[in-house]
Protein backbone atom coordinates (compact mmCIF):
# COMPACT_ATOMS: atom_id res chain seq x y z
CA UNK A 1 0.00 0.00 0.00
CA UNK A 2 1.27 3.07 -1.11
CA UNK A 3 1.03 6.36 1.69
CA UNK A 4 -1.24 7.93 -0.34
CA UNK A 5 -3.93 5.14 -0.49
CA UNK A 6 -7.46 5.70 0.86
CA UNK A 7 -8.36 2.74 2.72
CA UNK A 8 -11.16 2.21 4.07
CA UNK A 9 -13.50 -0.84 5.52
CA UNK A 10 -14.54 -3.10 2.73
CA UNK A 11 -18.76 -3.16 2.82
CA UNK A 12 -18.94 -6.29 4.06
CA UNK A 13 -17.72 -5.07 7.36
CA UNK A 14 -19.14 -3.37 10.24
CA UNK A 15 -17.78 -2.39 13.74
CA UNK A 16 -19.71 -3.26 16.59
CA UNK A 17 -19.26 -2.54 20.16
CA UNK A 18 -19.22 -4.98 22.85
CA UNK A 19 -20.50 -4.91 25.98
CA UNK A 20 -19.26 -8.51 26.93
CA UNK A 21 -15.59 -7.45 27.01
CA UNK A 22 -15.68 -3.69 26.78
CA UNK A 23 -14.59 -3.72 23.05
CA UNK A 24 -14.86 -3.51 19.34
CA UNK A 25 -15.56 -6.06 17.18
CA UNK A 26 -14.83 -6.59 13.68
CA UNK A 27 -17.84 -8.27 11.77
CA UNK A 28 -17.77 -10.11 8.75
CA UNK A 29 -19.49 -12.84 7.25
CA UNK A 30 -19.06 -15.86 9.50
CA UNK A 31 -17.03 -14.65 12.20
CA UNK A 32 -15.63 -11.48 13.81
CA UNK A 33 -12.16 -10.31 15.02
CA UNK A 34 -11.98 -8.55 18.60
CA UNK A 35 -10.11 -5.31 18.29
CA UNK A 36 -7.96 -4.12 20.66
CA UNK A 37 -8.17 -0.35 21.25
CA UNK A 38 -5.01 0.80 19.23
CA UNK A 39 -6.64 -1.55 16.44
CA UNK A 40 -10.11 0.34 16.75
CA UNK A 41 -8.08 3.69 16.24
CA UNK A 42 -6.76 2.66 13.23
CA UNK A 43 -9.92 1.32 11.77
CA UNK A 44 -11.77 4.75 13.09
CA UNK A 45 -9.58 6.15 10.99
CA UNK A 46 -9.43 3.92 7.35
CA UNK A 47 -13.03 6.01 6.34
CA UNK A 48 -11.82 6.62 2.76
CA UNK A 49 -10.66 10.01 3.35
CA UNK A 50 -7.59 9.89 5.51
CA UNK A 51 -4.31 8.58 3.11
CA UNK A 52 -2.37 6.08 5.03
CA UNK A 53 0.33 9.12 5.39
CA UNK A 54 -2.28 10.68 7.17
CA UNK A 55 -3.40 7.82 9.27
CA UNK A 56 0.64 7.46 10.35
CA UNK A 57 0.69 10.83 11.15
CA UNK A 58 -2.35 11.09 13.47
CA UNK A 59 -1.33 7.50 15.56
CA UNK A 60 2.37 9.25 15.57
CA UNK A 61 0.63 12.18 17.17
CA UNK A 62 -1.42 9.97 19.70
CA UNK A 63 1.76 7.53 20.86
CA UNK A 64 4.76 9.49 20.67
CA UNK A 65 6.87 7.41 22.47
CA UNK A 66 6.30 4.82 20.15
CA UNK A 67 9.00 4.55 17.17
CA UNK A 68 7.99 5.91 14.13
CA UNK A 69 9.32 2.72 12.47
CA UNK A 70 7.65 0.13 14.92
CA UNK A 71 4.47 2.31 14.39
CA UNK A 72 4.72 2.18 10.73
CA UNK A 73 5.82 -1.63 10.66
CA UNK A 74 2.40 -2.31 13.18
CA UNK A 75 -0.32 -0.20 11.32
CA UNK A 76 1.32 -1.73 7.70
CA UNK A 77 1.09 -5.50 9.33
CA UNK A 78 -2.74 -4.65 10.59
CA UNK A 79 -3.75 -3.96 7.38
CA UNK A 80 -2.07 -6.24 5.62
CA UNK A 81 -3.90 -8.62 7.53
CA UNK A 82 -7.15 -6.49 6.80
CA UNK A 83 -6.43 -6.96 3.19
CA UNK A 84 -5.98 -10.74 3.31
CA UNK A 85 -9.42 -11.59 4.43
CA UNK A 86 -10.80 -8.91 1.53
CA UNK A 87 -11.83 -6.10 3.95
CA UNK A 88 -10.31 -3.33 3.18
CA UNK A 89 -10.62 -1.34 -0.37
CA UNK A 90 -8.19 1.30 -1.03
CA UNK A 91 -8.02 3.77 -3.53
CA UNK A 92 -5.42 6.32 -5.22
CA UNK B 1 -12.14 -18.66 25.06
CA UNK B 2 -14.28 -17.62 28.05
CA UNK B 3 -15.46 -19.51 31.04
CA UNK B 4 -18.21 -20.34 30.98
CA UNK B 5 -18.48 -20.21 27.03
CA UNK B 6 -20.51 -17.60 24.85
CA UNK B 7 -22.24 -17.65 22.00
CA UNK B 8 -20.95 -15.63 19.63
CA UNK B 9 -23.07 -17.04 16.48
CA UNK B 10 -27.29 -17.81 16.35
CA UNK B 11 -27.91 -20.23 13.12
CA UNK B 12 -31.94 -19.39 12.60
CA UNK B 13 -33.31 -21.96 10.40
CA UNK B 14 -36.26 -20.14 9.85
CA UNK B 15 -37.97 -22.95 7.94
CA UNK B 16 -37.34 -26.50 6.78
CA UNK B 17 -39.57 -25.80 3.54
CA UNK B 18 -37.52 -25.17 0.05
CA UNK B 19 -38.05 -25.29 -3.71
CA UNK B 20 -34.82 -27.15 -4.33
CA UNK B 21 -34.31 -30.42 -3.07
CA UNK B 22 -30.36 -30.69 -3.12
CA UNK B 23 -29.38 -34.01 -2.14
CA UNK B 24 -26.89 -33.19 0.03
CA UNK B 25 -29.32 -30.85 2.38
CA UNK B 26 -27.66 -30.30 5.76
CA UNK B 27 -31.21 -30.77 7.00
CA UNK B 28 -32.02 -33.77 9.12
CA UNK B 29 -33.45 -36.58 6.38
CA UNK B 30 -36.51 -36.78 8.84
CA UNK B 31 -36.96 -32.95 9.57
CA UNK B 32 -40.48 -32.03 9.84
CA UNK B 33 -41.45 -29.44 7.31
CA UNK B 34 -43.59 -26.22 8.30
CA UNK B 35 -44.93 -28.15 11.20
CA UNK B 36 -45.03 -25.85 14.29
CA UNK B 37 -43.11 -23.37 13.37
CA UNK B 38 -42.56 -20.69 15.91
CA UNK B 39 -44.18 -17.35 15.40
CA UNK B 40 -42.72 -13.94 14.42
CA UNK B 41 -42.90 -13.10 18.18
CA UNK B 42 -40.82 -15.64 19.11
CA UNK B 43 -38.47 -15.10 16.77
CA UNK B 44 -37.96 -11.70 17.83
CA UNK B 45 -37.81 -12.58 21.46
CA UNK B 46 -35.06 -15.10 20.55
CA UNK B 47 -33.11 -13.02 18.88
CA UNK B 48 -33.57 -10.39 21.78
CA UNK B 49 -32.66 -13.20 24.22
CA UNK B 50 -29.59 -14.33 21.80
CA UNK B 51 -28.28 -10.73 21.50
CA UNK B 52 -28.48 -10.88 25.72
CA UNK B 53 -26.14 -14.26 25.87
CA UNK B 54 -23.57 -12.74 23.92
CA UNK B 55 -24.63 -13.52 20.01
CA UNK B 56 -23.10 -10.89 17.37
CA UNK B 57 -23.60 -12.73 14.14
CA UNK B 58 -26.95 -14.02 12.69
CA UNK B 59 -27.46 -16.79 10.45
CA UNK B 60 -31.03 -16.53 8.63
CA UNK B 61 -31.13 -20.07 6.95
CA UNK B 62 -33.25 -22.79 6.58
CA UNK B 63 -34.44 -24.53 4.30
CA UNK B 64 -35.26 -21.50 2.32
CA UNK B 65 -35.56 -18.57 4.78
CA UNK B 66 -37.36 -16.25 1.85
CA UNK B 67 -40.26 -18.53 2.41
CA UNK B 68 -41.02 -17.03 5.83
CA UNK B 69 -43.15 -14.10 5.01
CA UNK B 70 -42.02 -12.09 8.12
CA UNK B 71 -38.08 -12.41 7.19
CA UNK B 72 -37.96 -8.14 6.96
CA UNK B 73 -39.44 -8.09 10.75
CA UNK B 74 -36.75 -10.85 11.36
CA UNK B 75 -34.10 -8.54 9.79
CA UNK B 76 -35.30 -5.79 11.45
CA UNK B 77 -34.93 -6.78 14.98
CA UNK B 78 -31.48 -8.58 14.18
CA UNK B 79 -29.98 -5.02 13.07
CA UNK B 80 -32.15 -3.22 15.80
CA UNK B 81 -30.15 -5.07 17.89
CA UNK B 82 -26.63 -4.72 15.97
CA UNK B 83 -26.65 -8.60 15.46
CA UNK B 84 -24.34 -9.02 11.57
CA UNK B 85 -27.22 -10.89 9.79
CA UNK B 86 -25.81 -13.07 6.89
CA UNK B 87 -29.15 -14.42 4.41
CA UNK B 88 -28.12 -18.13 3.44
CA UNK B 89 -30.48 -18.31 0.87
CA UNK B 90 -31.17 -20.09 -2.67
CA UNK B 91 -32.43 -16.97 -4.48
CA UNK B 92 -35.39 -18.51 -4.94
CA UNK B 93 -38.47 -16.86 -4.63
CA UNK B 94 -36.78 -13.78 -5.00
CA UNK B 95 -37.47 -10.41 -6.35
CA UNK B 96 -35.12 -7.03 -6.24
CA UNK B 97 -38.11 -5.20 -4.98
CA UNK B 98 -37.96 -7.96 -2.03
CA UNK B 99 -34.02 -7.76 -1.59
CA UNK B 100 -34.05 -3.66 -1.84
CA UNK B 101 -36.52 -3.83 1.09
CA UNK B 102 -34.59 -6.73 3.19
CA UNK B 103 -31.43 -4.29 2.39
CA UNK B 104 -33.62 -1.21 4.11
CA UNK B 105 -34.66 -3.27 7.17
CA UNK B 106 -30.42 -3.69 7.86
CA UNK B 107 -29.57 -7.12 6.00
CA UNK B 108 -25.74 -7.00 6.25
CA UNK B 109 -24.69 -10.13 3.67
CA UNK B 110 -26.62 -12.29 1.06
CA UNK B 111 -24.60 -15.63 0.65
CA UNK B 112 -26.41 -17.22 -2.59
CA UNK B 113 -26.03 -20.67 -3.21
CA UNK B 114 -25.39 -22.09 -6.53
CA UNK B 115 -25.36 -25.99 -8.13
CA UNK B 116 -23.51 -25.81 -11.89
CA UNK B 117 -23.33 -23.55 -13.37
CA UNK B 118 -24.35 -26.24 -16.62
CA UNK B 119 -27.80 -25.13 -16.50
CA UNK B 120 -28.76 -29.10 -17.36
CA UNK B 121 -26.55 -30.28 -14.57
CA UNK B 122 -28.05 -27.54 -12.25
CA UNK B 123 -31.35 -28.81 -12.56
CA UNK B 124 -30.34 -32.50 -12.11
CA UNK B 125 -28.64 -31.18 -8.34
CA UNK B 126 -31.39 -29.02 -7.30
CA UNK B 127 -34.19 -31.12 -8.79
CA UNK B 128 -35.82 -28.16 -10.76
CA UNK B 129 -34.28 -25.29 -13.36
CA UNK B 130 -33.32 -22.50 -10.94
CA UNK B 131 -30.07 -21.15 -12.40
CA UNK B 132 -31.45 -17.81 -14.88
CA UNK B 133 -33.33 -16.91 -11.72
CA UNK B 134 -30.56 -17.65 -9.34
CA UNK B 135 -27.90 -15.65 -12.20
CA UNK B 136 -30.76 -12.29 -11.75
CA UNK B 137 -31.46 -12.42 -7.68
CA UNK B 138 -26.61 -12.25 -8.07
CA UNK B 139 -27.03 -9.36 -10.09
CA UNK B 140 -29.85 -7.70 -7.78
CA UNK B 141 -27.20 -8.45 -4.78
CA UNK B 142 -24.34 -6.40 -6.33
CA UNK B 143 -26.82 -3.68 -7.96
CA UNK B 144 -28.15 -3.23 -4.93
CA UNK B 145 -24.45 -2.66 -3.30
CA UNK B 146 -25.40 -5.52 -0.74
CA UNK B 147 -21.83 -7.43 0.04
CA UNK B 148 -22.22 -10.99 -2.03
CA UNK B 149 -21.16 -14.65 -0.60
CA UNK B 150 -21.48 -17.19 -3.40
CA UNK B 151 -21.48 -20.86 -1.93
CA UNK B 152 -21.23 -24.11 -4.19
CA UNK B 153 -21.47 -26.77 -2.36
CA UNK B 154 -18.98 -29.35 -4.34
CA UNK B 155 -19.07 -32.87 -4.57
CA UNK B 156 -18.48 -36.01 -7.24
CA UNK B 157 -20.88 -34.16 -10.14
CA UNK B 158 -19.61 -30.51 -9.73
CA UNK B 159 -16.35 -30.47 -8.45
CA UNK B 160 -14.15 -30.40 -12.01
CA UNK B 161 -16.38 -27.17 -12.66
CA UNK B 162 -14.52 -25.64 -9.64
CA UNK B 163 -12.38 -23.13 -12.30
CA UNK B 164 -15.42 -22.25 -13.92
CA UNK B 165 -17.01 -21.55 -10.55
CA UNK B 166 -14.09 -19.18 -9.51
CA UNK B 167 -14.17 -16.98 -13.08
CA UNK B 168 -17.89 -17.12 -12.38
CA UNK B 169 -17.53 -15.02 -8.83
CA UNK B 170 -14.63 -13.05 -10.18
CA UNK B 171 -17.18 -12.17 -12.96
CA UNK B 172 -19.97 -10.75 -10.93
CA UNK B 173 -17.38 -9.59 -8.14
CA UNK B 174 -18.40 -11.68 -5.46
CA UNK B 175 -17.13 -10.44 -1.97
CA UNK B 176 -16.55 -14.09 -0.99
CA UNK B 177 -16.77 -17.49 -2.39
CA UNK B 178 -17.19 -21.08 -0.60
CA UNK B 179 -16.31 -23.85 -2.24
CA UNK B 180 -17.08 -26.19 0.14
CA UNK B 181 -16.99 -30.23 -0.08
CA UNK B 182 -20.81 -31.51 0.86
CA UNK B 183 -20.20 -32.42 4.73
CA UNK B 184 -21.53 -36.12 4.97
CA UNK B 185 -24.31 -35.96 7.35
CA UNK B 186 -28.23 -35.48 6.69
CA UNK B 187 -28.89 -36.08 3.10
CA UNK B 188 -25.68 -36.31 2.15
CA UNK B 189 -25.27 -39.19 4.42
CA UNK B 190 -27.94 -40.67 2.56
CA UNK B 191 -26.39 -40.34 -0.52
CA UNK B 192 -22.91 -40.22 0.31
CA UNK B 193 -21.92 -43.46 -2.55
CA UNK B 194 -23.87 -40.75 -5.01
CA UNK B 195 -21.88 -37.64 -3.71
CA UNK B 196 -18.22 -38.58 -2.76
CA UNK B 197 -15.44 -37.36 -4.77
CA UNK B 198 -12.77 -39.58 -5.50
CA UNK B 199 -9.49 -38.49 -4.15
CA UNK B 200 -7.76 -36.71 -7.31
CA UNK B 201 -10.63 -34.66 -8.05
CA UNK B 202 -10.28 -32.68 -4.68
CA UNK B 203 -6.58 -32.00 -5.25
CA UNK B 204 -7.30 -30.61 -8.48
CA UNK B 205 -10.10 -28.69 -6.79
CA UNK B 206 -8.05 -27.38 -4.04
CA UNK B 207 -5.01 -26.58 -6.41
CA UNK B 208 -7.18 -24.74 -8.60
CA UNK B 209 -8.85 -22.53 -4.94
CA UNK B 210 -5.38 -22.28 -3.82
CA UNK B 211 -3.97 -20.76 -6.74
CA UNK B 212 -7.13 -18.47 -7.37
CA UNK B 213 -6.71 -17.30 -3.44
CA UNK B 214 -3.73 -16.28 -4.05
CA UNK B 215 -4.34 -14.65 -7.16
CA UNK B 216 -7.38 -12.68 -5.83
CA UNK B 217 -6.03 -11.57 -2.11
CA UNK B 218 -7.37 -8.30 -1.04
CA UNK B 219 -10.16 -8.41 -3.75
CA UNK B 220 -12.45 -12.03 -3.11
CA UNK B 221 -11.80 -14.45 -0.44
CA UNK B 222 -11.89 -17.66 -0.95
CA UNK B 223 -12.78 -20.67 1.21
CA UNK B 224 -12.17 -24.24 0.15
CA UNK B 225 -13.61 -26.73 2.67
CA UNK B 226 -12.65 -30.38 2.10
CA UNK B 227 -14.34 -33.43 3.12
CA UNK B 228 -13.22 -34.96 5.92
CA UNK B 229 -13.25 -38.01 4.78
CA UNK B 230 -9.98 -37.57 3.18
CA UNK B 231 -8.66 -35.50 5.96
CA UNK B 232 -5.76 -37.16 8.69
CA UNK B 233 -7.74 -35.32 11.54
CA UNK B 234 -11.51 -34.33 12.05
CA UNK B 235 -12.88 -31.18 11.41
CA UNK B 236 -13.60 -28.67 14.64
CA UNK B 237 -16.73 -29.31 14.48
CA UNK B 238 -18.91 -25.91 15.07
CA UNK B 239 -15.75 -24.97 17.45
CA UNK B 240 -16.57 -27.71 19.62
CA UNK B 241 -19.93 -28.99 21.12
CA UNK B 242 -21.95 -25.63 22.95
CA UNK B 243 -18.94 -23.36 22.79
CA UNK B 244 -19.40 -21.09 20.49
CA UNK B 245 -22.68 -21.48 18.26
CA UNK B 246 -26.22 -21.59 19.09
CA UNK B 247 -28.53 -23.63 15.95
CA UNK B 248 -32.61 -23.03 16.40
CA UNK B 249 -34.89 -25.06 14.68
CA UNK B 250 -37.80 -23.85 13.07
CA UNK B 251 -40.33 -25.47 15.51
CA UNK B 252 -37.81 -23.31 18.31
CA UNK B 253 -36.03 -26.74 18.99
CA UNK B 254 -32.06 -25.31 20.92
CA UNK B 255 -29.49 -27.64 19.40
CA UNK B 256 -25.68 -27.04 19.56
CA UNK B 257 -25.33 -28.22 15.49
CA UNK B 258 -27.68 -28.95 13.12
CA UNK B 259 -27.89 -32.30 13.42
CA UNK B 260 -27.81 -33.08 17.05
CA UNK B 261 -31.30 -33.92 17.38
CA UNK B 262 -30.36 -37.00 15.08
CA UNK B 263 -28.51 -38.11 17.78
CA UNK B 264 -30.51 -40.77 19.71
CA UNK B 265 -31.01 -40.45 23.61
CA UNK B 266 -29.87 -36.82 23.42
CA UNK B 267 -32.83 -34.20 24.82
CA UNK B 268 -33.08 -31.10 23.41
CA UNK B 269 -35.26 -28.23 24.69
CA UNK B 270 -37.22 -25.74 22.70
CA UNK B 271 -37.27 -22.06 23.38
CA UNK B 272 -41.31 -22.35 24.13
CA UNK B 273 -40.01 -24.34 27.29
CA UNK B 274 -37.15 -22.40 28.62
CA UNK B 275 -35.20 -18.96 27.87
CA UNK B 276 -32.31 -19.46 25.89
CA UNK B 277 -29.69 -18.71 28.81
CA UNK B 278 -31.21 -21.35 30.51
CA UNK B 279 -30.68 -24.24 27.65
CA UNK B 280 -26.89 -22.48 27.06
CA UNK B 281 -25.66 -22.95 30.70
CA UNK B 282 -27.70 -25.58 31.94
CA UNK B 283 -29.10 -27.69 29.47
CA UNK B 284 -28.25 -31.67 29.30
CA UNK B 285 -28.26 -31.58 25.51
CA UNK B 286 -25.57 -28.42 25.71
CA UNK B 287 -23.61 -29.82 28.53
CA UNK B 288 -23.18 -33.47 27.11
CA UNK B 289 -20.34 -32.99 24.81
CA UNK B 290 -18.95 -29.81 26.56
CA UNK B 291 -15.49 -29.85 27.86
CA UNK B 292 -13.60 -33.56 28.09
CA UNK B 293 -15.22 -35.36 30.39
CA UNK B 294 -16.96 -37.34 28.01
CA UNK B 295 -14.53 -38.19 26.14
CA UNK B 296 -12.89 -41.35 26.19
CA UNK B 297 -9.83 -43.19 24.34
CA UNK B 298 -7.80 -42.28 22.08
CA UNK B 299 -9.18 -38.75 22.69
CA UNK B 300 -8.58 -38.54 26.36
CA UNK B 301 -4.89 -38.82 26.15
CA UNK B 302 -4.72 -36.78 22.39
CA UNK B 303 -2.84 -33.62 22.35
CA UNK B 304 -5.32 -32.37 19.62
CA UNK B 305 -8.47 -32.55 21.99
CA UNK B 306 -7.70 -28.68 22.43
CA UNK B 307 -7.72 -28.02 18.85
CA UNK B 308 -11.12 -30.45 17.19
CA UNK B 309 -12.43 -31.11 20.56
CA UNK B 310 -12.55 -34.74 19.39
CA UNK B 311 -14.25 -33.57 15.87
CA UNK B 312 -18.07 -33.76 15.23
CA UNK B 313 -20.70 -35.75 17.41
CA UNK B 314 -23.06 -36.70 14.74
CA UNK B 315 -20.30 -37.87 12.63
CA UNK B 316 -19.52 -39.76 15.18
CA UNK B 317 -23.08 -41.26 16.41
CA UNK B 318 -24.23 -41.91 12.29
CA UNK B 319 -21.25 -43.76 11.70
CA UNK B 320 -20.05 -45.49 14.61
CA UNK B 321 -23.53 -45.98 16.35
CA UNK B 322 -21.83 -43.87 19.80
CA UNK B 323 -22.12 -40.30 19.80
CA UNK B 324 -19.24 -40.37 22.64
CA UNK B 325 -17.06 -42.09 20.22
CA UNK B 326 -14.25 -40.33 18.62
CA UNK B 327 -14.85 -39.11 15.23
CA UNK B 328 -14.48 -41.98 12.99
CA UNK B 329 -12.51 -39.28 10.32
CA UNK B 330 -9.79 -39.37 12.36
CA UNK B 331 -6.91 -41.45 11.53
CA UNK B 332 -6.18 -42.33 15.52
CA UNK B 333 -10.36 -43.69 15.51
CA UNK B 334 -10.34 -47.58 16.03
CA UNK B 335 -13.23 -46.85 13.55
CA UNK B 336 -11.29 -45.22 10.56
CA UNK B 337 -11.66 -47.47 8.14
CA UNK B 338 -15.38 -46.85 7.64
CA UNK B 339 -14.54 -43.53 6.36
CA UNK B 340 -11.85 -44.92 4.73
CA UNK B 341 -14.50 -47.50 2.94
CA UNK B 342 -16.39 -44.84 1.82
CA UNK B 343 -13.42 -43.06 -0.02
CA UNK B 344 -12.33 -45.85 -1.58
CA UNK B 345 -15.63 -46.92 -2.93
CA UNK B 346 -16.20 -43.54 -4.36
CA UNK B 347 -12.73 -43.65 -6.21
CA UNK B 348 -13.78 -46.52 -8.21
CA UNK B 349 -17.70 -45.48 -8.30
CA UNK B 350 -20.32 -46.41 -11.05
CA UNK B 351 -23.26 -44.05 -10.78
CA UNK B 352 -25.92 -44.14 -8.11
CA UNK B 353 -28.78 -42.23 -8.10
CA UNK B 354 -29.59 -39.41 -5.90
CA UNK B 355 -32.13 -39.59 -3.31
CA UNK B 356 -33.31 -35.88 -3.56
CA UNK B 357 -33.92 -33.84 -0.70
CA UNK B 358 -38.38 -34.55 -0.61
CA UNK B 359 -40.32 -34.37 2.73
CA UNK B 360 -43.87 -35.19 2.85
CA UNK B 361 -43.83 -37.62 0.38
CA UNK B 362 -42.66 -41.29 1.75
CA UNK B 363 -39.28 -42.18 0.65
Amino acid sequence: MTADALPRLAPKARLKYDRFSGHYLLLFPETGWLLNDTGMELLQLCDGRHSLAMILDVLARRYPHVQPDALNADVRSFLAALAERSLLRSHG
Amino acid sequence: MDNPPRPYTLVAELTYACPLQCPYCANAVDAPVRDGEIDTAAWIRVLREAEALGVVQVNLTGGEPLLRGDLNAIVSQAARLGLYTNLITSGIPLTRERLADLQQHGLDNVQLSLQSLEPDRAADIAGGRFLERKRHAIAWVKELGLPLTLNFVLHRHNIDETPRFISFAESVAADRLELANAQYLGWALHNRDALLPGEEQIRLARTAAHAAGARLKGKMEIVFVMPDYYAEFPKTCMNGWGRSFLVITPDGTVLPCHLARTIAALRFETVRDSPLHEIWFHSDGFNRFRGEAWMSDPCRGCERRHLDFGGCRCQAFHVTGDAAAADPACSRSPHHSLIQQAGARAATASPVEFAYRRYGSRR
